[in-house]
């Protein structure tokens, strides 16, 4: 059975074409025969039938490109009306198995695409306004409150000081996401460049022991294997730290952070676990969602912008490395870095 | 309307001039004014002009050694003023301040004849330390030293001495030294520390820099009689002669 308009139009061309050529064969051949002929009637007869399929054809190719034409324009109509608001409207689908049809669901699927990528930045949009917002709400009262005409020059500088520290929070932001912006648009930023991980793990390793500190949290550094890779120090660097602060973050107090570095078949892995809170499993593919918080209310008290894993997992892609997570409610959570290793 | 906004010399200090002068173009008041004022305190002679047309005459009527030049100004932006330099043979050399991040920007400055660009908003030890490397490199200033009382740092060979006794450092504890040095008499808050010297704004804390702030102590102040740096409660630190 065929669903396909364009091959029975085609089907059709063929019968029309093929009548004609039929009708055109027996005329010549009855000019040149005699009267007498015995096949004379039936000749007749045959001329008479392809001729009625030839007028059948004709009839069925116009009625066949009038319905084409309008479920074609139908579509256009339907296309045209969906605008940038109303892109929760789709076109209408009916007999799905021939190319008009296909053409709909393939349409379809695209304005949800649209849809869906439309709703992210509208909500990106919105969760940046919204960390910038913060910052500069505590500016503001900050610097209302200096203003007052009895505040002393100790309170002052406390003042200018944390509001030099939030502009560096914003400026920090700002950047994170302007680089997040450049990725998506495909803009290459990292440096390829010699990476040695051990000197860089055991350098982050010293540094998380002095910020855990804080927390009474006990870093410990176990396997350390040497690795070298092609990439970004300083984003690498970046990285680490911003896996550290979360292994801090979320974590109890008197708590544990184990952190190694080892290879496995030519690839260089960096692992971070924690002994806090944990993910629960539901919420683990959304945590390098830009702006997405596990617990929203918690997060803001402990600071943060929200883009750390994201940035995090955008670092790990443009090395060609991949990044899992494995985490238990209560019992921690663990980071596994992977990167491809230079000479293997 | 004056044509050229001498900037007041700081008159709470005493601050040798070291005959190198420095126009700003920048229309941002507070922010022109600010740039002048640190840079005074480093001695240099400082004029500001507050828009690209105004800007551009300075340039061409008195010769400065560097020009701090913003890109988007009023009357003419940023990218003429230097084509224009650069038409009518001004050799000064141009230091482009920009809050636009893409690389095309920066490349379009440095083609038309920049000879650096500096990402808003800056860190003034940043803009301090671009200032002198250009001024170095044409051979205007010819010190590399930064001097405190009697500590000295040179940011070419990275030695560090202090009454002529010579100190080791480590990577860290050099650019944390460099930077308060950059920065004497101003308070560095923690953060900001965190940001110029890890080039990362710890989250959880900065714990951090006050570990290495009492390394760098156990350095420079603990042998000597006279210590240069200071906790202040509630702010930060400061690197100060007394």
């Amino acid at each position: 059975m065929i669903h396909n308009n364009h091959s029975r139009l085609a089907l059709l061309y063929v019968l029309l074409i093929g009548t004609a050529v039929l009708q055109v064969t027996i005329y010549i051949v009855l000019l040149q025969e005699s009267a007498v002929n015995p096949y004379h009637q039936f000749v007749r007869i045959l001329l008479w039938i392809s001729f009625s399929f030839a007028v059948i054809a004709l009839v069925l190719i116009i009625y066949l490109a009038r319905k084409l034409h309008d479920q074609f324009h139908q579509v256009i109509e339907a296309a045209n009306n969906i605008t940038i608001d109303r892109l929760h409207e789709r076109i209408p689908e009916h007999d799905a198995r021939d190319e008009v049809g296909r053409i709909i669901t393939t349409f379809n699927v695209m304005i949800s695409r649209l849809e869906i990528s439309f709703q992210q930045v509208k909500q990106f949009s919105a969760d940046a306004s919204h960390e910038l917002r913060t910052p500069l709400s505590v500016m503001r009262t900050q610097l209302e409150t200096a203003l007052n005409a009895k505040a002393s020059v100790g309170e002052l500088r406390s003042i200018v000081a944390n509001c030099l520290d939030e502009t560096i929070r914003m400026t920090s932001i700002i950047d994170n996401l302007l680089l997040l912006a450049r990725t998506d648009a495909g803009q290459d930023v990292v440096k390829r460049e010699p990476v040695d991980l051990l000197k860089l793990v055991r350098e982050t390793y010293e540094e998380s022991v002095i910020l855990a500190s804080q927390k009474s949290i006990t870093v410990s550094l176990q396997e350390t294997h040497a690795a070298t890779i092609i990439g970004d120090e300083q984003r690498i660097r970046q990285m680490l730290l911003n896996l550290i602060d979360n292994a801090i973050k979320y974590n109890h107090v008197n708590g544990n952070i184990d952190i190694s570095l080892f290879r496995e078949n030519g690839i260089g892995k960096i692992r971070i676990a924690d002994s806090g809170i944990g993910i629960a499993e539901s919420e683990i593919p959304r945590i390098f969602d830009r702006f997405y918080r596990v617990d929203k209310a918690r997060s803001r008290t402990l600071g943060g912008s929200g883009l750390g894993l994201s940035i995090v997992k955008w670092i790990v892609q443009a090395h060609g490395g991949s990044i899992k997570v494995q985490s238990n409610i209560n019992q921690g959570t663990e980071f596994i870095v992977s990167f491809p290793i230079k000479g293997n | 309307m004056t044509k050229k906004r001498q900037v007041d010399r700081l008159s709470s200090m005493s601050i040798p001039n070291k005959g190198i002068n420095i126009l700003v173009v920048e229309d941002e008041r507070h922010l022109a004014e600010s740039i002048a004022r640190r840079l005074q305190e480093e001695a240099y002679t400082v004029d500001i002009s507050m828009d690209g047309e105004e800007g551009l005459q300075l340039a061409c009527t008195k010769k400065y050694h560097l020009i701090i030049l913003d890109i988007l100004l009023p009357r003419r932006d940023g990218l003429g003023v230097l084509r224009e330099l650069r038409r009518n043979k001004v050799s000064s050399m141009v230091l482009v301040l920009t809050a636009k991040s893409t690389v095309e920007d920066r490349v379009e400055g440095l083609r038309m004849g920049a000879d650096d660009y500096l990402l808003k908003p800056f860190a003034f030890a940043e803009l301090i330390a671009r200032v002198e490397s250009l001024l170095r490199r044409h051979g205007v200033e010819k010190s590399t030293i930064l001097r405190v009382a009697d500590l000295e740092l040179d940011i070419i060979t990275r030695n560090v001495r202090r009454a002529n006794k010579s100190i080791h450092l480590t990577a860290k504890e050099y650019l944390l030294l460099e930077l308060l040095m950059r920065n004497k008499n101003h308070i560095m808050t923690r953060r900001s520390i965190a940001e110029q010297v890890w080039g990362y704004s710890f989250e959880t804390g900065t714990n951090v820099v006050d570990v290495y702030v009492n390394y760098l102590r156990k350095a420079i102040d603990d042998d000597f009689p006279k210590r240069l740096i200071y906790t202040v409660r509630g702010v930060g630190f400061v690197l100060k002669e007394e």
